[in-house]
């Protein structure tokens, strides 16, 4: 009876047919338990969009905000075992929350200031501050979360700060599952956040998509933390654990929004699919013992297919618009290496040669490095290592691990097992990842086990 | 001749409470009463500050506020804008953008110089 009741409740009315009464006559009371799971599901599943919406009414004073949701979370826990589920949860949470913001705006010094904005904000949103009347325009919920995203990742802001307010304001994660994320303690991360909601508040970051002049830029920033969150969860700097498949979610999650938000700018379908083809093979990325093993150790019949076709089938629609970028041409070497049926059935030429695209985009240092041993790959070791030995002169790829790991690879694979052995050893003084270590040390200890067998022949 | 003063000290809530407003306005009264107060504001926090330069034609904000001891404060300006991306805008139009720093931060809305 009660699950009929939610779900139908759930249903937003079609057009012309009234509201669905809030407590029709003899409808069954709701229980506490249920009610309070429902307000959880409603904070989980619409957060963003609330938070959103909310925020403009606080003028992008998301403490306020947030405080607000909180208190219209209560409000609900109170009146819904009584009044009944009004049909929408969300917006019935949203507008309670930005009646509270507006009471209390109303109370503060500030408020004269902020009246002016406030009283814009609600002309807009004529018609839809009854919680039980029609639902807003959904023009107005998706712009408002476009809003959000861009005001996180202000480039006024730091990065760490930008990371950690996405998560929190858009994600909405809680500030100790970031915590715990990123390692360290809540104290500091509630610290960080807080500092950053004052700083956008006080410093007045607009609560604003950038105009189209500066929309690219400001896009490329957003779609940094989005890669970063990812990067994170599955290539921890330090963590035990090299995969923490919650933040990799959440990129992945972000990413989506951001797809739909903004269907013209094809470096986010890029990025999209490029987070979906690498979230692919996350279950063959470890083995038994949580172990980190290489492409071509991996067991493909692991490897996530859903995931692989959804992000190919992106990257296709948004290849064929000839619009590339560096999240594009990543996410193509990424399709590659998952159409390969076996490890020697790889496209490595076109791989070194998307690596060397990708370089020319970034002019980044690691990629030139990737490029380095997808030529290996191609075109034998030697010619890898040929390549790798120019890079070498780079004082700041000297001190990367990847660079010296590539190398012992390559002379492993070319069968020179001491100077392959060094570098790993180079390698390994270099890097921090306990789980990249061990790879490290198994492949040290392999060679050096051939050694052995080499001269006891 | 004008002269400018330059406040520095440790920030704390301390500063914003009654006493401390008292102090400061009582300040003013025994100062005006020699000199002729030409402009005064106080600033918001530092943790609002964003610093701001040009380097190879890129534009760099750094959240938070200048730290160098190698360049020195050489001027001021003060600008009504819209929001802080307007000011990061006419920040760099500011001639020392591309070989200094300048230092963006927020006035505080109700200070006694104000």
């Amino acid at each position: 009876m009660k699950c009929d009741r939610f779900w139908s409740s759930l249903l937003e009315p079609e057009s012309g047919i009234a509201p669905i009464p809030t407590n029709p006559t003899g409808a069954p009371r709701l229980d506490r338990g249920a009610v309070q799971e429902l307000v959880e599901r409603a904070i989980r599943d619409d957060w963003a969009r609330m938070l959103a919406s909310v925020a403009r009414a606080a003028g992008a004073d998301f403490q306020l905000a947030e405080d607000a949701l909180q208190e219209a979370s209560l409000v609900a826990l109170r009146r819904w075992p009584e009044d009944g589920m009004p049909w929408n949860p969300s917006l019935w949470l949203m507008t309670v929350a930005r009646h509270k913001v507006i009471d209390r705006l109303r109370r503060e010094q500030t408020f004269q200031r902020k009246l002016a904005e406030v009283a814009r904000e609600l002309d807009l949103q004529e018609g839809s501050t009854d919680p039980n009347g029609d639902p807003p325009d959904a023009e107005l919920w998706t712009d408002d979360r476009l809003r959000l995203v861009f005001t996180c990742c202000h480039p006024a802001l730091g990065l760490e700060a930008q990371i950690s307010l996405t998560l929190r304001l858009l994600g909405g994660l809680t500030a100790e599952e970031i915590a715990r994320a990123f390692l360290v303690p809540e104290a500091t991360m509630a610290k960080r956040l807080v500092r950053a909601k004052r700083k956008i508040r006080d410093a007045g970051i607009p609560y604003r998509v950038p105009g189209i002049e500066h929309l690219p830029q400001r896009l490329t920033g957003v779609l940094r933390v989005i890669y970063l969150i990812f990067n994170e969860g599955y290539t921890s700097t330090s963590a035990e654990a090299l995969i923490r498949p919650q933040l990799c979610d959440e990129a992945i999650r972000l990413a989506r929004l951001l797809a739909a938000l903004l269907p013209r700018e094809p470096e986010v379908k890029g990025l999209l699919a490029l987070l979906l083809l690498t979230h692919s093979r996350w279950r063959a990325r470890l083995d038994r013992v949580g172990d980190l093993l290489v492409l071509d150790e991996q067991d493909r019949s692991l490897w996530d297919w859903d995931l692989v076709q959804e992000g190919t089938a992106i990257l296709d629609s948004v290849a064929v618009e000839r619009r590339p970028g560096p999240y594009q041409v990543e996410a193509a070497i990424a399709a590659l290496h998952a159409q390969a049926c076996a490890p020697d059935q790889v496209d490595w030429p076109q791989i070194a040669a998307l690596y060397g695209q990708l370089f020319r985009m970034t002019a980044n240092p690691i990629v030139d490095l990737n490029r380095g041993a997808a030529v290996g790959m191609a075109y034998g070791p030697d010619a890898g290592l040929r390549y790798l030995d120019a890079l070498d002169q780079n004082p700041r790829l000297d001190r990367y691990h990847y660079l010296h790991a590539a190398r012992a690879d390559l002379l492993r694979r070319a069968g020179r097992h001491a100077p392959a052995a060094q570098a790993y050893e180079r390698a390994l003084r270099l890097c921090g990842n306990p789980v990249e270590r061990r790879y490290l040390e198994r492949r040290l200890r392999e060679l050096r086990d051939m050694q052995m067998r080499g001269e006891a022949n | 001749m004008k002269y400018m003063f330059l406040l520095f000290n440790e920030e704390g809530e301390a500063n914003a409470s009654p006493e401390a407003w008292a102090e400061w306005m009582h300040f003013e009264e025994e100062a005006t009463k020699r000199v002729t107060k030409v402009d005064a504001a106080a600033l918001q926090p530092a943790s609002t500050a964003t610093t701001v330069c040009i380097r190879n034609g890129e534009t760099i904000l750094t959240d938070g506020p200048f730290v160098d001891t190698k360049e020195q404060l050489g001027g001021y300006y003060v600008f009504d804008c819209r929001d802080l991306d307007e000011a990061i805008a006419v920040a760099r139009l500011i001639p020392w953008a591309p070989t200094g720093h300048i230092e963006v931060r927020p006035l505080l809305e109700q200070s006694p110089g104000a």
